[in-house]
């Protein structure tokens, strides 16, 4: 930037140059620019807090007791958010009490089953759209993202029909297996493909490598970026999916964690706020800090796809 | 010789491509297309699940039903009330946040990821935490609305506001999902158009309304196309938070079709329901392509 550069580097000519530290250095501006400053600073805090309360309030109060959450309410004070006596015993009762840790067991097996199969098949797939040719492909690309078109809740009551025939209701397989032949995951996938230079595929064709060579030793590697968006993407999806497994799994045993919470709000009988929020947190926040640490990867795919 | 070896070359090729994209092609068939399938042949039977083996075959009656369905035209109104503000209000919030996070400043990264947080978190798990913040007695926004004097409110137990509130939460949940959208298409906006507009003197507004919003178009349509199609799939916080009610205030056309189907156990009807829905939404977002684009071409 010109302000930057020493005085003898400047071209006498640049009327910016010039004129900028000049008008600068007037008293007014500078302090017409510090208010607008401090302005902004308070807008992006409220904005910040605006989308943070929500978080903080479920956090902080999974450490206060039901009781507590009641008590402190009204009149509003830092107590109706800071717990006053912290205590872990929501956490010791979902766990001890509520089989907690089935469900997050049962969450983690299908939202990891889902993200390897999602990427194994979407990759095959990709793989031949991008770099194999033969006819009626495009044709058949084509379906696959005409596949993409229909929404799942507009399918749900047949799909539990095709499941439920299949004899796959109320197993772990049933949580995952639709959603692994995935178009949005083969789109991806096909895109970044196609950005790996064909030279190092015929630099391998000429070593006499076989497709799957190609595939293994040159192109998976090679778009490792995409693969950790759709690893991402599709274990989210299932982490935090509510509808399918609602309808599909009715064995309390294997269910997963997002209807096991909600359906804890559903018992007129006793208000279990504190354990609600407990069971909560414990879902959201590693979600959040796999968020934060691969935030790039995951807005990448969202942009590209429209899908969240 | 040389002729048989190409062949086998031929079938090997023939065979890997078979072999890779069988997953696919076997996985959206039986989840994707079969369903779809079954979903319009279901819809011209009778079908319950509480007596599976029978099916009757009933023409067009499971849609002249709908005609008297007044529970059903309900839902879809208020489906449509619901994208209609949903869409009003987050689609400018949106941008309006895009254009304040764009600048590259110190700790701006915090401010993004806020406001993008609710996006990665489980529609249920916000729906469940937003039903205690609105809780009559003891929720979070009722201690800070008699702390500014205002008072109680009933929210999700008040046919009037339960709505709005629920409105009011999936934009705070989803306006960072079109932000990030927006942000892209602000991306795509060359500075050099912007230094020309202030050179011909043209204000902040100005270049908001001359250079901004028509370059930005294509970015529009895809956020209003997205955020309609998703306004017409919004089940989950029905189902955590108000069940429909208070008085059907919040029955949205899939949570009809989720009882029709799961509670009440009419699948051929509810088929019905989701053909006509889809049909619904495929003539929306045909309609809002076309205006949109008819609207920006200059």
């Amino acid at each position: 930037m010109a302000n930057s550069a020493s005085p003898l580097q400047r071209n006498p000519l640049d009327a910016q140059a010039v004129l900028v530290p000049v008008a600068r250095a007037t008293p007014r501006v500078s302090l017409w620019r510090r208010v607008r400053q401090i302005g902004m600073f308070i807008l992006y805090a409220i904005v910040v807090v605006l989308f943070i309360t929500p978080f903080a309030w479920m956090i902080l109060s999974a450490f206060k007791s039901t009781a507590e959450i009641f008590r402190y309410a009204y009149p509003l004070t830092i107590w109706t958010f800071i717990p006053p006596n912290p205590t872990l015993a929501n956490f010791h009762s979902i766990f001890f009490q509520w089989g907690f840790g089935q469900k997050l067991l049962n969450s983690l097996i299908a939202s990891s089953a889902q993200m390897i199969g999602t990427l194994v098949i979407c990759s095959m797939a990709a793989f031949v759209f991008a770099r194999l040719h033969f006819r009626g492909r495009d044709i058949l690309f084509a379906v696959v993202l005409l596949a993409a078109l229909i929404p799942f809740e507009v399918n749900m009551v047949p799909l539990y029909l095709v499941v439920r025939s299949l004899h796959l209701q109320n197993t772990y397989v049933a949580l995952f297996i639709p959603w692994i032949a995935n178009p949005f995951g083969i789109f991806l996938l096909r895109q970044a493909f196609l950005e790996i230079p064909r030279d190092f595929d015929d630099a391998a064709l000429v070593e006499g490598a076989s497709p799957f060579q190609i595939f293994w030793h040159v192109i998976l590697p090679n778009a490792r970026p995409a693969l950790i968006t759709l690893a991402l993407m599709s274990f989210l999806w299932s982490w935090n999916a509510f509808l399918w497994p609602l309808i599909v799994m009715q064995d309390q045993n294997k269910q997963v964690i997002q209807v096991a919470i909600a359906t804890f709000t559903v018992p007129q009988e006793l208000p279990a706020w504190g354990e609600i929020f407990a069971a909560a947190s414990i879902a959201t926040i590693p979600i959040l800090i796999l968020f934060i640490a691969l935030q790039r990867y995951y807005i990448r795919g969202a942009v590209l796809s429209g899908i969240k | 010789m040389a002729l048989s070896v190409r062949r086998a070359r031929q079938i090997r090729f023939g065979l890997f491509v078979a072999l890779f994209l069988a997953p696919t092609f076997i996985g959206l068939f039986l989840f994707q297309a079969l369903p779809t399938l079954t979903a319009i042949r279901n819809s011209f039977y009778e079908y319950s699940l509480l007596d599976p083996d029978r099916l009757t075959y009933i023409g067009l009656a499971n849609y002249t039903r709908m005609l008297k369905d007044t529970i059903f035209f309900k839902s879809i109104g208020n489906t449509f009330i619901y994208a209609f503000f949903k869409i009003l209000i987050q689609l400018p919030l949106a941008l309006g946040l895009a254009m304040l996070v764009q600048r590259p400043l110190r700790g701006i990264g915090i401010v993004r990821s806020a406001i993008f947080a609710p996006v990665v978190t489980a529609v249920s798990i916000i729906a469940v935490v937003w039903n205690l913040m609105y809780d009559p007695e003891h929720g979070m926004f009722n201690s800070l609305l008699v702390a500014i004097g205002i008072g109680k409110q009933p929210f999700l137990t008040s046919a009037s506001q339960a709505m709005p509130a629920i409105i009011a939460m999936s934009i705070w949940q989803d306006v960072g999902f079109t932000m990030v959208i927006f942000l892209a298409g602000l991306q795509g906006i060359p500075e050099e158009f912007y230094e020309a507009a202030a050179i011909d003197g043209a204000g902040r507004f100005q270049r908001f309304r001359h250079v901004t919003l028509p370059l930005l178009q294509r970015t529009i349509l895809f956020a209003l196309i997205t955020t309609t199609i998703f306004s017409f799939q919004v089940f989950t916080p029905i189902y955590v938070m108000t069940k429909g009610g208070p008085l059907d205030s919040t029955r949205l056309a899939v949570y009809d079709i989720f009882e029709q189907g799961f509670v009440f156990l009419e699948m051929g009807y509810a088929s019905a329901l989701a053909v006509v829905l889809i049909g619904l939404l495929l003539i929306i977002a045909a309609i809002q392509s076309r205006f949109l684009r008819a609207q920006f071409e200059y």
